[in-house]
């Protein structure tokens, strides 16, 4: 569901990361630094997205052509208020980017856009979110889409992990640290339920790729590959190589998404046929190895 | 949120009283004009008495809420209003202030009118079982506001997804039979996009008001689409307008946009209130014209 301007790579002259602080964002900076491609990372020091003169602020800062990454969010978006928060952002963002020429605008948004669906998630389906944070991502879209005069691409990751993950949730990033730690990881149920886990990196990668081609459209940043809490808790525990208790617990509600949540990547491969996304045990090797170093080849005595 | 509407246990009565928010609007006067009429105790607040995307209406609006209420929320703005993430913003503080008054008085019943703008435009019949894929900000923003309703506000909340609603006395002036009554009133040309080929179901403001009613004396909870349940493209709409003002002529225009098609799946609708009958297109649209007349005489 991507179209590409630049059919062949032809990297912007500059790229603006709003939100460069961030995760995703922190990610994307690095990227760019790799390809030597000039880079600008604003984080809330720079522009405080929230205040009532963000477009001003933003307009000053860019430059006409800018190529623009915005990351920048209150995520997850849990309730009125910090919907109210990422509206506000949104206003700052479209105001200020409106203003300025830039040449091509990639937004960071969520696969929590989609709804529970009978068939593997793919960019064909009609984002139908259930939740306040995928209404909260489909809402800046839609006001990006229909507000900013620029070529737009929206990239939808699925659940993301890697080494500097700030949030620490359910999931990789958590199991890997506690394990180090030589915590308990304690599973919601028996951690059964499968779903897709996107490293950090290929989410940089894809947004460097898309960049570099101009693309326009929606891409999902999803392996297609499903994996179980429990596998990926069983994962963690071999790669901190210290004897880590997994125990169950009792669910207390249904299981989100009914367990179930695959990906169909098809739009991946058709968009970029020779990128391939990492798979989750390597990808959680390296996180391993850049959050914890040596702490793998310590083995079972520490 | 559960797709289906269900009733209080019991037989109807009505609420010991009704606090209605855009009481100034097509909907909210209408509604009003019937609670008053049947003698129901009835606060009316519209975006005059108080401002609901204000960061302080939550206070406001608590001072004149009492434990008990029914609480119906009508106010929005509507694309006629503005499209962009501002309208936006203040249409979801208002859910915010809504939210937040519920956590402060315990209401009886909080009864939201949403959109059928939360459903994309598809060939198939929408139901309350459609995905609520909005394709526009408006349609996000009422999804959003559901959203935050359901989850934060304690009270028995019903969901009513209103399609287009006509009548003398509309607000919008949106596209459709209002605006058809008013150009053949006032020029005698409608204006159609296109040949008026898309079909929409249209909902006579009576009707509208009869299914509110209904809900709130059923202290009804769950998603209902309220729709008439019929389908007419506009230009059907069109002609049936010209014929009822002397001298009226229908005029197509070059089209710009696809032509897009919405039905409605009456079942839960003639599930929840299975007496009700819908006000023929021909007669409403009559009593449209009448209506709008008469007010401009």
């Amino acid at each position: 569901m991507m179209r590409h301007l630049h059919p062949s790579p032809a990297p912007p002259a500059r790229t603006v990361v709003i939100g460069a602080a961030g995760f995703v964002g922190g990610a994307v900076m690095r990227r760019l630094a790799s390809a030597g491609a000039p880079a600008l990372g604003l984080t809330r020091g720079e522009i405080d997205l929230l205040a009532d003169d963000a477009g001003e602020r933003l307009e000053a800062l860019l430059q006409q052509g800018d190529a623009v990454v915005a990351v920048a969010a209150r995520a997850p978006c849990k309730n009125a208020e910090l919907f109210l928060d990422n509206a506000r952002i949104v206003r700052g963002l479209v105001a200020g980017l409106k203003r300025a020429a830039i040449s091509h605008l990639v937004n960071i948004s969520s696969d929590a856009v989609y709804g529970d669906e009978p068939v593997p998630l793919s960019e064909a389906l009609a984002p139908a979110p259930a939740s306040l944070h995928g209404a909260m991502h489909l809402a800046r879209e839609i006001a990006l889409s229909g507000e900013i005069d620029a070529p737009i691409a929206h990239i939808r990751p699925t659940l993301v992990y890697g080494a500097a993950d700030p949030h620490n949730g359910y999931g990789p990033n958590q199991f890997r640290r506690k394990a180090n730690r030589g915590e308990p990881i304690v599973l919601f149920g028996e951690g059964e339920e499968r779903r897709d886990h996107v490293a950090v990196e290929d989410v940089a990668e894809l947004v460097w790729r898309v960049l570099a081609h101009r693309s326009v459209g929606v891409l999902n940043a999803a392996t297609g590959v499903v994996t179980s809490f429990r596998e990926v808790a069983e994962t963690a525990v071999a790669l901190s190589g210290r004897p880590v208790e997994i125990k169950g617990s009792p669910r207390k509600g249904p299981m989100p998404h009914n367990g179930y949540r695959p990906f169909d990547p098809s739009a991946t491969a058709s968009a970029f046929p020779d990128f391939r996304y990492t798979p989750l045990s390597d990808g959680l090797a390296q996180a391993q190895a850049a959050e914890f170093g040596a702490a793998a080849t310590r083995g079972s005595q520490g | 949120v559960t797709a289906t509407l269900r009733h209080r246990e019991g037989p109807p009565g009505e609420p010991s009283r009704v606090v209605v928010l855009g009481a100034g609007g097509f909907l909210g006067r209408s509604a009003c004009a019937s609670l008053e009429k049947d003698g129901v105790p009835l606060v009316a607040l519209g975006s005059r008495d108080l401002d609901l995307a204000d960061p302080a209406a939550d206070e406001a609006l608590a001072g004149r809420l009492a434990e008990g209420d029914a609480l119906v929320f009508l106010s929005a703005l509507t694309p006629d209003k503005g499209r962009d993430s501002a309208t936006l913003m203040r249409n979801l503080a208002m859910a915010r202030a809504v939210a937040a008054v519920a956590k402060k008085v315990k209401l009886a019943h909080l009864v939201y009118a949403s959109s059928d703008a939360v459903y994309p435009f598809t060939e198939d019949s929408v139901s309350e079982d459609s995905p609520a894929a909005p394709t526009d900000l408006y349609g996000a923003m009422h999804r959003t506001r559901e959203l935050i309703l359901a989850a934060e506000a304690p009270a028995p909340l019903a969901v009513l997804r209103f399609t287009a609603v006509y009548g003398p006395g509309d607000t919008h002036n949106s596209y459709g039979p209002n605006r058809f009554v008013r150009q053949a009133l006032a020029d005698g040309v409608v204006r159609l996009f296109g040949e008026g080929e898309e079909t929409r179901d249209h909902l006579w403001i009576g009707d509208a008001v009869a299914v509110l009613r209904r809900v709130v004396a059923h202290r009804s909870t769950g998603l209902l689409n309220v729709a008439s349940g019929g389908s007419t493209s506009f230009r059907s709409v069109a002609d049936a307008v010209a014929a009822l003002v002397p001298g009226a002529r229908v005029e197509s225009s070059p089209r710009q946009s696809a032509v897009t098609h919405r039905r409605f799946e009456p079942a839960a609708m003639r599930a929840a209130f299975p007496e009700l009958r819908f006000t023929p297109l021909a007669e409403g649209l009559e009593a449209t014209v009448a209506g709008t007349g008469a007010g401009r005489a």
